[in-house]
């Protein structure tokens, strides 16, 4: 018993602790700072004012530094180990699967690094899959058992295993290294996912205003399909094309994506939504902006209404039941006819009572054959 | 016995007789009424128009689902955890429960909630009704109502129940901050669950399992807008289900459950 | 003064009634005090939970369930017995009846309080009339057993008002109580044809009625379990298969009590060997048949093998129940099919202890029904325990001695053989024995 009640405050503890401290997938953000022209050079060493700032991940000790000239990302790594070190990039939230991985090592005067994408909790180069291997510098130092990695990426490189970075944008990435082993495959030592924003070119800040709308057409009934038609035009009223627009619903548990969309020639962009319920929807539409245009946002609210169709009154729930009262009610007749027979064969005993001649004794003691004659 | 005797005392049987039948006819009909009118007040078809919110808007049909990505639980128990803190969970139940299975390609870990199941065994055999769906869809224990028989324990093929046998232990206040809500009236002698963390769900945050695994295993949301997350990401569920090999536990038994898995190894 | 005259049977059955000699109040106190110590143990799970018994959240029914079968099962005896004895015209049956009735209801009465013993919150019983769901099984087993508890007091009572009319005019003078009990009681009973006639209606109806009832209340306790989805629970021969069950088991407790009354009051003349006879072939031919029953029950599970069924027909066959189950194949099956075989039940001894078997044999198949279906895993762990602790047995001693002293103060107050009935079939006899009068005193 004593070793469990010493384990429980223990555990409370621990536990409280994880609670207050926000869970480690929510810790602390990342920057890619714009910087053009850039100054990072890529050599596997981080001087001071190569880049604008640099974020430690306190899960792994990794220490990042990203910077950006709206072309290509400079990043890089430094590790508290002297095995691999990998950064990979996604939506938000992401851990391996889907992400865009750049990992690497530092074996004596040798550095390899490799372009790779996350399926699954495994990796495997772009190369393999058809893909390129699109860095375009790459750099790495060891010293002091720590491993440097630097190297140069583009922000898009049209490659569907890479993902597109934008301005403005958030992002995850997940870090991880490895504490000895030179090689790519080895479990890492530690890992976290980190959120990452990129931030937009400081002098190229958009500065004309899109109109954004959002409606709907289709069904507002429960069951039917609906399609949310957003038309996005510029400051002059001609329409944006080719411009993605993203969608959610903002559902409980937050906005939920329905899809990105590029605007057509016309402006419009579409996606369908089934309701599945009745009752009030609340979408809304975003355009990110680009080098021109300021971000827009527009909502909708559609209502849906019930599917109709009343339960039915005489369903067999009702036959049944009416049947067992039915059954019951007769049984409970037939005790009721019983115990009427036992109030009857009472009413015929004190009637035979008032007649003489029947009964226990007499008064002067003749003994008489009492109850039982037949 | 004399003959006068009988004929005067079966002349003077009738009008009691009659009276009696009548009575005891009157109590036929009058129980039997009842006894209909009873059975009839608890039929289910017998109610109006589904209540609706302010302004005559229709209300929401909420299916609170669970995902769980089986490929991203390790086996920490944190979910597990982070239940007992938010309901104050007596010692030797979890709610949420996390069991280790073992199949050919190896250990995989399986956190098992109440399912929720939308054909629930557990309700069919309640008694009392003490444990019913809410308006929400969720299945439901009131803690006032039931009665301890324990059917419902006994008919749930997830072991998802857990009875007070003894009386409950109060929580420490200092150590669970989050604890404003939740359960603080726990009872000895009756049953309880996980409820997807309802308290928390009507306020717009995920139930505590959902937001204290590190791994971001378990995703939630409501299946009638399509929509889980986990925290930071938002998944699809129809997609989901569509594209991957989601399963439920127990399948066959029918019992519908509300929470889906994703294979450990894919 | 007046002499009351009874005749020899009257005096035989009555006398009971009137000596309280020492083996009775030796007896009743070792009853009392095991009812007693059931009492403090029940007390002890009151304030402190359930906790103090075995079961846990695995397995959450035990001894108490099992045993409220058990007791359900019993009372299928005597109004099941003697309402088919008296349909089909069975003159045999008459000195036995009352007995059969007397345990029918009272087993009812201690099945009941078993199934509010273990309730969590027996203090909200009153939630099941109020808030009673209809579609629940244990809903639909209030209703049966209330109905048949309340059918098996009329069919109890029904035969006993002669009786009670002889006892109100026969009984010594100072039993001052109990003569204005049972003059309460008697209704007002003068042997006039017109009351038999009465009488014999209600007897016939009951006799008619209570035989569905009596069916329907064993179905609906199996179906507690067979409405489940739980392996070895959900079992569509479950309703019938308990039937037999209760019926063998209650014929077994009649043999029981029989004998014990019959030794006790020296009932020789009444309680005959040839009661045990046909008694112990009924109890054979519905050992057979809950043996058939039981074959299909194992076999239909295990021929294919199923992973399902695997688990926990293995606690059974060869895991920690195996020792009960066979136990109780051979012993409570077998054992008394062989001894009622072999000696044709012509042997009153032999009958008995065959029926001792049969019922002990039944309440473990009962357990065996309860608690290894709990322990079979229904989710990836492990096989669960259970052992039941001192409260659970002392709460069973104390059922078992609750039964048995109310068959007791039943027997003190009421003349366990029904006399009439046996009058009529003496005098119905060709060789008739004359009535000779004696004075009681």
């Amino acid at each position: 018993m004593t070793p469990r009640r010493w384990a429980i405050p223990v555990l409370i503890a621990v536990v409280v602790v994880a609670w207050i401290s926000p869970p480690a997938k929510a810790q602390g953000s990342a920057t890619m700072y714009f910087r053009s022209p850039v100054a990072a050079v890529v050599d596997g060493q981080i001087a001071p004012g190569e880049y604008s700032g640099s974020f430690l991940d306190p899960t792994t000790g990794i220490e990042l530094f990203l910077v950006h000239d709206g072309r290509n990302m400079t990043v890089g790594l430094v590790s508290p180990g002297t095995g691999w070190v990998a950064v990979g990039f996604g939506p938000p939230g992401v851990l391996m699967d889907g992400a865009n991985i750049l990992i690497g090592y530092v074996s004596g005067p040798t550095t390899v690094l490799s372009d790779e994408f996350g399926v699954g909790f495994e990796h495997f180069a772009d190369t393999t899959a058809g893909g390129t291997d699109n860095l375009l510098e790459r750099a790495g130092t060891e010293a002091g058992g720590r491993t440097t990695l630097e190297f140069r990426f583009p922000l898009d490189t049209g490659d569907v295993r890479d993902v597109r970075l934008l301005e403005g944008q958030d992002y995850g990435m997940i870090v991880a290294y490895q504490s000895t082993a030179d090689d790519l495959v080895t479990l890492h030592t530690s890992a976290a996912p980190v959120s990452l924003t990129v931030e937009r070119d400081p002098n190229a800040l958009p500065t004309r205003v899109a109109t954004l709308r959002l409606g709907s057409s289709g069904g507002e009934v429960e069951g039917d399909n609906v399609a949310l038609v957003a038309t996005l035009l510029g400051d002059d009223g001609a329409p944006l094309s080719a411009s993605p627009l993203s969608f959610y619903l903002n559902s409980s548990v937050g906005p939920g994506p329905l899809g990105t969309v590029e605007t057509d020639v016309y402006g419009v962009a579409a996606v369908n939504y089934t309701f599945r319920s009745p009752g009030e929807f609340t979408f809304f539409v975003r355009f990110t902006g680009d080098s021109d245009y300021l971000p827009a946002r527009a909502n909708l609210t559609v209502v849906a209404q019930p599917a109709g169709g009343q339960a039915s009154f005489f369903t067999t729930d009702l036959a049944i039941r009416f049947v067992v009262g039915a059954v019951l009610g007769g049984v409970a007749l037939a005790y009721g006819y019983s115990i009427l027979q036992i109030l009857q064969i009472r009413r015929l005993g004190s009637r035979a009572k008032r007649a003489p001649g029947r009964g226990d004794r007499t008064e002067d003691g003749t003994p008489t054959r009492g109850g039982m004659s037949k | 016995m004399p003959e006068s005797e009988s004929t005067e005392v079966a002349a003077q049987s009738p009008v009691g007789a009659e009276g009696r039948r009548r009575f005891l006819k009157l109590i036929a009909i009058g129980g039997g009424t009842a006894l209909a009118g009873y059975y009839l007040a608890q039929f289910p078809g017998v109610v109006p128009a589904p209540p609706e919110g302010l302004e005559g808007v229709p209300q929401r049909t909420r299916r609170w689902t669970m995902l769980i990505d089986l490929r991203r639980c390790d086996g920490c128990g944190l979910c597990t955890d982070a239940c007992r803190l938010e309901h104050n969970v007596a010692d030797g139940q979890e709610w949420m429960k996390v069991y280790t299975r073992t199949d050919n390609d190896g250990e995989f870990f399986l956190p098992r909630p109440c399912m929720h199941c939308e054909n629930a065994p557990c309700i069919k055999v309640c008694p009392v009704n003490a444990t019913f769906y809410n308006e929400d869809g969720l299945v439901v224990i009131d803690e006032q109502r039931c009665i301890g028989c324990r059917y419902c324990m006994a008919a749930c093929p997830y072991d998802a129940r857990y009875f007070n046998w003894s009386e409950p232990v109060e929580g420490d206040e200092i150590l669970s901050p989050t604890r404003e809500r939740g359960h603080e009236d726990h009872q000895r002698g009756v049953v309880e669950k996980c409820m997807f963390c309802a308290h928390r769900t009507d306020e717009g945050r995920l139930p505590a399992c959902v937001v204290g695994c590190p791994m971001g295993a378990i995703y939630f949301g409501d299946a009638n807008e399509d929509f889980l997350s986990n925290g930071p990401e938002k998944i699809r569920l129809s997609a989901v289900l569509a594209s991957q090999e989601a399963f439920r536990w127990k399948e066959e038994l029918g019992t519908e459950p509300r929470v889906y898995y994703l294979p450990a190894r894919r | 003064m007046g002499k009351i005259l009874v005749t020899r049977l009257e005096k035989r059955l009555m006398l009971p009634l009137v000596r309280f000699g020492p083996r009775f109040w030796i007896f009743t106190a070792a009853l009392l005090a095991v009812i007693a110590w059931g009492a403090y143990a029940y007390s002890v799970q009151l304030r402190e939970g359930l906790a103090v018994t075995g079961m846990r959240d695995r397995v959450s029914w035990g001894l108490y369930v099992s045993t409220f079968v058990f007791f359900i099962g019993i009372s299928h005896a005597g109004t099941l017995v003697s309402a088919i004895l008296r349909v089909t015209h069975a003159e045999w049956r008459k000195p036995i009846t009352r007995l059969a009735e007397a345990i029918t209801a009272f087993a009812l009465i201690v099945g009941a309080t078993m199934v509010i013993i273990d309730l969590g919150r027996p203090d909200r019983l009153q939630h099941v009339l109020l808030y009673g769901r209809i579609e629940s099984p244990i809903l639909w087993d209030f209703i049966s057993i209330s109905f048949y508890l309340a059918g098996s007091l009329l069919y109890l009572y029904l035969p006993l008002i002669p009786d009670l009319g002889t006892l109100r005019d026969k009984m010594p003078r100072r039993a001052r109580i109990r003569r204005w009990l049972y003059s309460r009681l008697a209704a007002r009973w003068g042997d006039t044809p017109e009351q038999r006639a009465h009488l014999d209606r209600a007897i016939a109806v009951m006799a008619v009625l209570i035989i569905p009832v009596a069916v329907s209340v064993h179905t609906v306790v199996s179906w507690i379990f067979g409405m489940t989805l739980r392996v070895g629970w959900q079992s569509t021969i479950f309703g019938p298969y308990f039937v037999v069950g209760a019926i063998f088991s209650g014929i077994a407790t009649i043999i029981i009590v029989m004998a014990a009354v019959r030794w006790l009051f020296h009932l020789e003349k009444q309680i005959l060997p040839v009661h045990f006879r046909n008694l112990g072939l009924m109890l054979l031919a519905l050992d057979i048949a809950l043996m058939y029953f039981t074959l299909s029950e194992y076999l239909t599970a295990s021929y294919m093998g199923a992973s399902r069924d695997a688990s926990w027909l293995s606690l059974l066959a060869s895991g920690p129940y195996a020792p009960m189950f066979w136990g109780m194949v051979f012993g409570g099956f077998l054992a008394p099919a062989l001894i009622l075989g072999i000696t044709r039940a012509r042997m009153v001894r032999w009958t008995v202890i065959a029926a001792v078997l049969a019922n002990v044999g039944m309440w473990f198949e009962r357990y065996l029904i309860v608690v290894p279906s709990m322990a079979a895993p229904q989710m990836p762990t492990e096989v669960a325990t259970y052992w039941p602790t001192w409260v659970e047995w002392s709460i069973l001693a104390a059922a078992v001695a609750g039964f048995t002293l109310l068959l007791v103060i039943f027997s003190k107050l009421f003349p366990v053989v029904s006399i009439w009935e046996v009058q009529e079939h003496v005098s119905a006899l060709p060789k008739t024995v004359p009535a000779t009068q004696e004075a009681i005193e």
